[in-house]
């Protein structure tokens, strides 16, 4: 009953608005180069998932005979473990972290509450070279226990499944306590009190109310811990275990098979969708429950042992998730910067930086024009069109690497022989050479980060502003210019950064599609991990987890600045 | 048979060195509907959370049908208090039908009787209709509803209300303030709650309490805080009128700008005093020596709301009939009649006389 109801409106608002979308989508005008502008960057995610569809017209049954007898089975079976795994550990560790960081009272609080996030700055394979070093058979971990034990004594295997599933889980579990916390701080403690004025003990009001209530949330934010376990290709590569991003990208490294690598995207943006579906799903409930911002109430303080119970635990998690992994890199990296920083590592910061700004330009710069065509023609086909597009975030590095690497090599194909034909040239690869795919990949990927980002910077525009300055004579591309620009410019600063990020920290397209010769951080760390060799992967790791350091705190600046009104209205 | 539900004990509770509460003292008898009314920040609602039991108190005690719940060093938890409260924002649970909202603090009862009983609550506020619906599917007036039926289901020993009506549009409130105040009689429950707005204050309550800077002014009638108020603040804040000042001396006799009052039961005053005149006191007196003019009017219906100035300067304010045409800047002659005249000795301090 309770979650018909909301459905079936919600069907009923889909099927509506998409008979507005048709009957009313595209009005022609001088507007219509916003339309031609969202068009084009909606069918850029649909071309990928047409091209990795549409590679079942030729089956490529040997090769999967061949996995199927060799990796298949197991690649299905580990990609369920590590989803389930990850997916439930993120839930416990996130839900536990924020009831007691958002709720109760103990010392530390105030800095775990922050610190807990820091995590999100950590790409899974930085702490995966972290964990392996330090489990490996001549690592710390291993010695300490062999020197109290005996040489004979069990050590903890670094390739394990519980491994994994523990390292990622300590890069991931941040989405689930964010949204968790958001929803404990702006409901939870008026409700724990409404219920105990009703006779419930704090501990029965948990988990009769506080955890039902807040379930949209912690659902929501462990469908983002799926989406991205299922994308996750440098973690798993680096412990060599196979789940479908490392099948494709063996498939077209390993058997030189693109169609088998499109076939096997297929199954995984499949799953990947049903996870979209009810994650979107759980933000339109999400929307319904949202009430009026609250005054909050008083935090439960913990008594006795309690107290330094709930220190311990956050900050247990916060030293194996930051503190010894970061300490284990800085060991590692101050022993071998001599040897690691020469013209070679430049080389890569170089890279990695050209990389970042390049995509961070291009995918703001779309997304400015996105945001402002919906404002000016705020259609509902536009609206359709731009919740497309922002779809590709979903999709898995390989899977997009794959999906727009096939048609670039049609292109090049046809091009060639058109040259061929007719003036006897041999151009060999036009486009593929170019790192054009990768761009495009970058686009399609984090076009949702840097569109958020703008399209909030540009919502919180009234539009009276755009009235007021239409009456006094400013058109569409001086308003742009005088107006929105300007009040823009931090929305588009912070979203330049989240891309800027996101992309340095990117492994799968960039190993996948970059031209001859270029070498970032991210592949850099995929090349030494696949060898071995920890140690000289450090420095690059520790430089990508400083650069992820940037976006948490834009993110804490702008919470900081949400509280501290918070507080002064509060003294009101 | 009339024995207090609640006893606040000259309780006191301070954040830091502020003081929010001030040596309260105050006691609500059963079937009473009590209502602490003061301006934002008064303390009126940390009065009230320390009575639910959400925060704890620096001194004092509040007792609970004779059991002391609250005191320094003691704090029986909320769970445990029998006491319901109507929150401000109503804090519904967003994933819980109306039903089984209204059923929550039921756990008790058997599942025929919790059903019984929530059918019951929810009709005495008329939402039967509703029993199945969403709380984000409800209009804020019917929220407001739900969260009143679930705090009276368990039948508390007192029912807290924290300005329940401020979320509220204006024109909604007035209804539901007075059929509020019927369902919590017809339920027989001790209610208090706390507003800022002395209308629904005037609506609801049987005894009002008005607070300020955490202090407790006084508690008493709403017809004996408008009559007889304990404290010029009191005089000021509840109803209008003005404070005028004026000598009164030995035998009852007050002399002020506006004419001789005599005060037949109270012969404290001595010395400079205050007088508190209401605008419905001050009436068109044409043989009257005592001239006015017109600063301002405002019609008000069946009346005419006056604002006068006396030849000293001193502000007066007069409710006339609403027949009455004196224009901005006329003269008017007045004089005040007073039944009981209620002043205040204005203290002099040595320093200043």
């Amino acid at each position: 009953m309770a979650a018909s109801e909301p459905t079936i409106i919600g069907a009923m608002n889909v099927k509506a608005r998409l008979f507005r979308a048709f009957t009313s989508s595209v009005r022609p005008g001088r507007d219509s180069v916003w339309t031609l502008l969202i068009a084009t960057i909606s069918a850029l995610v649909l071309a990928p998932l047409l091209v990795i569809f549409t590679a079942w017209r030729q089956p490529a049954w040997d090769i999967w005979e061949h996995l199927y007898a060799t990796v298949l089975p197991d690649l299905l079976v580990n990609t369920l473990m590590l989803s389930v795994g990850v997916c439930l550990a993120s839930a416990v560790l996130g839900v536990s972290l924020a009831w007691l960081t958002a709720m109760c009272d103990f010392p530390g609080r105030r800095v775990l509450s922050w610190a807990l996030l820091l995590p999100l700055a950590m790409p899974g394979y930085v702490l995966a070279v972290a964990v392996l070093g330090l489990l490996d058979f001549g690592g710390p971990v291993a010695s300490l226990i062999r020197g109290l034990f005996g040489s004979g004594a069990w050590t903890p295997p670094a390739r394990s499944t519980p491994v994994i599933i523990a390292v990622l889980t300590l890069t991931l579990y941040p989405y689930v306590y964010l949204l968790t916390r958001n929803a404990f701080l702006t409901q939870g403690q008026r409700m724990l009190e409404a219920a105990r004025t009703l006779g419930c003990s704090p501990f029965r009001a948990f988990y009769k109310v506080i955890l039902p209530m807040a379930r949209p949330w912690v659902a929501g934010g462990v469908m983002l811990v799926l989406m991205e376990t299922l994308a996750d290709f440098g973690t798993v590569s680096a412990f060599n275990f196979d789940t479908f991003t490392t099948a494709i990208y063996k498939a077209w490294y390993g058997f030189f098979s693109l169609p088998a690598a499109a076939q096997l995207s297929s199954c995984l943006v499949t799953v990947v969708f049903v996870v979209v579906l009810v994650e979107q799903r759980l933000r339109s409930r999400r929307r319904y429950a949202e009430s009026r911002p609250v005054a909050t109430g008083a935090r439960l303080r913990l008594e006795g042992p309690w107290r330094w119970l709930a220190l311990a635990y956050a900050g247990g998690v916060l030293l194996l998730a930051l503190v010894l992994p970061v300490g284990q890199l800085m060991s590692w990296a101050i022993g071998s910067f001599g040897e690691e920083f020469n013209g070679r590592y430049l080389s890569l910061i170089y890279h990695s930086l050209r990389l970042g700004l390049i995509g961070a330009v291009i995918v703001v710069l779309v997304s400015l024009g996105v945001a402002y065509g919906q404002r000016r023609r705020p259609g509902p086909g536009h609206r359709a069109m731009v919740r497309l597009a922002n779809l590709g975030y979903a999709l898995p590095g390989p899977v997009l690497a794959v999906g727009l690497f096939i048609p670039m090599i049609a292109l090049d194909r046809y091009v060639s022989t058109f040259l061929q034909d007719t003036f006897g040239l041999e151009p060999g690869a036009l486009l593929t050479g170019t790192g054009l795919a990768m761009l495009l990949a970058y686009l399609v990927r984090f076009l949702a980060v840097g569109f958020k980002a703008v399209d909030g910077a540009m919502h919180r525009i009234p539009p009276h502003l755009d009235e007021a300055a239409r009456l006094m004579g400013h058109g569409g591309f001086s308003r742009l210019m005088r107006l929105h620009l300007p009040l823009l410019k931090n929305g588009l600063l912070t979203a330049a950064t989240l891309v800027f990020v996101d992309i340095m920290k990117e492994m799968p397209i960039t190993l996948m599609t970059r031209p001859f010769g270029v070498d970032t951080l991210a592949v850099k760390i995929f090349e030494l991990t696949s060898e071995g060799e920890w140690e000289r992967a450090a420095l690059p790791a520790l430089t990508l987890l400083a650069a992820g350091v940037l976006p948490i705190v834009l993110f804490m600046r702008a919470g900081e600045g949400a509280d501290g009104s918070g507080r002064s209205s509060d003294k009101g | 048979m009339n024995k207090p539900v609640l006893e606040l004990q000259h309780v006191s509770q301070s954040y830091g060195t502020f003081k929010v509460v001030r040596d309260l003292t105050l006691s609500l008898l059963k079937d009473q509907i009590g209502c602490l009314l003061g301006p934002s920040g008064c303390g009126k609602t940390t009065m009230l959370r320390i009575i639910a039991g959400f925060e704890p108190l620096l001194s004092g005690q509040v007792v609970l049908n004779g059991e002391v719940v609250s005191r320094p060093g003691r704090l029986l938890p909320p769970e445990k208090r029998a006491i319901g409260m109507v929150f401000q924002d109503y804090a519904l649970f967003p994933h819980l039908s109306v039903q089984d909202n209204v059923g929550f603090g039921l756990p008790h009862l058997s599942r025929a009787e919790r059903k019984g009983r929530t059918g019951e609550v929810l009709e005495l506020v008329g939402l039967s209709g509703s029993r199945h619906r969403f709380p984000h599917e409800l209009s804020g007036g019917q929220q407001q509803r739900v969260a009143l039926a679930r705090a009276l289901a368990p039948r508390p020993a007192l029912l807290l209300m924290d300005e329940p009506f401020s979320n509220l549009d204006v024109t909604l409130r007035d209804r539901l303030a007075l059929e509020v105040r019927q369902i919590i009689k017809s339920y027989g429950a001790t209610a208090l709650f706390v507003t800022h707005n002395q209308q629904e204050a005037f609506a609801i309550a049987d005894r009002i309490g008005v607070m300020n800077g955490g202090q407790l002014l006084q508690w008493d009638s709403v017809d004996n805080l408008y009559r007889k108020p304990a404290d010029p603040q009191v005089a000021c804040f509840v109803g209008e009128g003005t404070l005028v000042p004026g000598r009164a001396s030995a035998g009852g006799t007050i002399h002020t700008e506006v004419g001789t009052f005599f005060d037949r039961h109270d012969t404290r005053c001595d010395g400079p005093v205050q007088v508190l005149l209401r605008p419905e006191n001050i009436f068109p007196d044409d043989s009257s020596q005592v001239k006015a003019c017109v600063v301002h009017r405002q019609f008000r219906g069946a009346d005419m709301f006056y604002q006068l100035e006396l030849p000293s300067g001193q502000q007066l304010q007069a409710l006339f009939p609403g027949t009455s045409e004196w224009a901005v800047g006329h003269s008017v002659g007045i004089s005040a009649r007073l039944a009981q005249p209620v002043c205040f000795p204005v203290m002099v301090s040595p320093t200043s006389s």
